[in-house]
């Protein structure tokens, strides 16, 4: 009995990744008063825990957070978020009241790199949109390289405007 | 005799395992022969500046094909290349400005540590065989790479790379390689 106990013991715990643990508790718990689903954990690094290996059920092949301006991180709602990978294969979703957008990876998997941009509003009748300056070659979330403050090897949250360059847009609101 | 066979197999695997183990001698110097590097604030006009916008742009096939934040745009990397918009040196900010010479000295530098004995025989040779070193066999996807095939044998990023071993940078091939657009789409992508 000890001995199956032990071996057992040993199998689990050569499944577990604990570099993929330490990234997952790093992220902490859940803010109070929003529940796990679409609007949680706005501006964290969702595929993390959704990118197959856990703790998150849904699968991602992208996933993150939009924000008004680069100034505050107030979410745009209502925005597109428009993905073509490098065989022109598009996919496009959009964003919650709190910002956030996810691809299921069983309703998109690109061919990188994949070009990205944001689309929100008209000027007329053309969109306006505020395509990436890069596109992305692995990072399936966006707050693996959109991080804040701006450094060295980070950009900042995702934005679709610079501070100021926009008249107000709504501040939306998140209801059960 | 059939009773020593396992002890001479056993004494021929060590032997083979000890000298493979085994490292150059202390009394071994290795004098790479490499592409010059890129200048900082080369004089005008002058052959460093051209030889320095020459590196530039070459380079720039690296930023535009490896050197994004979510691959060799960063500093967990052996390779790291750097750029405006990817790994910055400090005091600057991704997405500020612009690469700065001393970046791209430090992309030269990331550059020529990786298998410098190889890529020395490379350049001694004229850039002969250049399928030897590991950015163009991870670059065209020929051995393992996590990021994948990012060109092909003979495309412009190919030929660009291939150029520099030589010793002379293929500027019209660097420059159209340093471009990297989404593919068009039918509709015209809107929404």
């Amino acid at each position: 009995m000890i001995r199956r106990t032990l071996l057992l013991g040993l199998l689990l715990s050569a499944c577990s990744d604990p570099v993929h643990d330490d990234r997952v508790s790093k992220l902490g718990g859940e803010t109070p008063g929003i529940p796990a689903g679409p609007r949680h954990r706005a501006g964290q690094p969702c595929l993390v825990c959704h990118s197959g290996m856990g703790p998150g059920e849904a699968e991602f092949s992208f996933a993150g957070t939009v924000y008004q301006t680069d100034d505050a991180k107030v979410p745009l709602e209502g925005a597109i978020v428009h993905l073509v990978d490098a065989a022109g294969k598009k996919h496009e979703v959009g964003t919650n009241c709190a910002g956030n957008f996810f691809v299921m990876r069983t309703d998109y998997e690109p061919t990188w790199p994949v070009f990205v941009k944001v689309i929100y509003g008209h000027v007329g009748s053309t969109p306006i949109e505020r395509p990436m300056g890069s596109p992305i070659y692995r990072e399936g979330s966006c707050a693996g390289c959109h991080v804040d403050p701006p450094g060295i090897e980070a950009v900042g949250h995702v934005s679709f405007a610079t501070a100021g360059s926009l008249p107000p847009l709504p501040v939306p609101e998140c209801r059960e | 005799m059939k009773t020593r066979t396992p002890f001479v197999v056993l004494l021929a695997v060590l032997a083979v395992g000890a000298s493979a183990c085994q490292g150059p001698s202390a009394k071994d110097r290795f004098f790479p022969t490499l592409p010059p590097p890129p200048s900082v604030n080369p004089a005008q006009g002058s052959p460093e500046e051209a030889y320095t916008l020459a590196f530039q742009s070459m380079a720039d096939v690296l930023v535009t094909h490896c050197g994004t934040l979510d691959c060799h745009g960063n500093s967990v990397r052996n390779f790291r290349v750097y750029d405006v918009d990817g790994l910055r040196l400090p005091g600057n900010v991704t997405g500020v400005g612009g690469t700065t010479d001393e970046e791209y000295l430090k992309t030269y530098e990331s550059l020529v540590l990786l298998q410098p004995e190889v890529l020395s025989k490379i350049y001694a040779q004229h850039g002969a065989h250049p399928e030897r070193w590991i950015v163009i066999t991870k670059g065209r996807g020929s051995e393992h790479h996590k990021g994948g095939s990012r060109m092909r044998a003979g495309d412009d990023a190919d030929r660009c790379i291939i150029s520099w071993l030589s010793g002379q940078v293929d500027q019209d091939a660097c420059g159209r390689a340093s471009v990297v657009e989404a593919p068009p789409e039918p509709d015209g992508g809107a929404p």
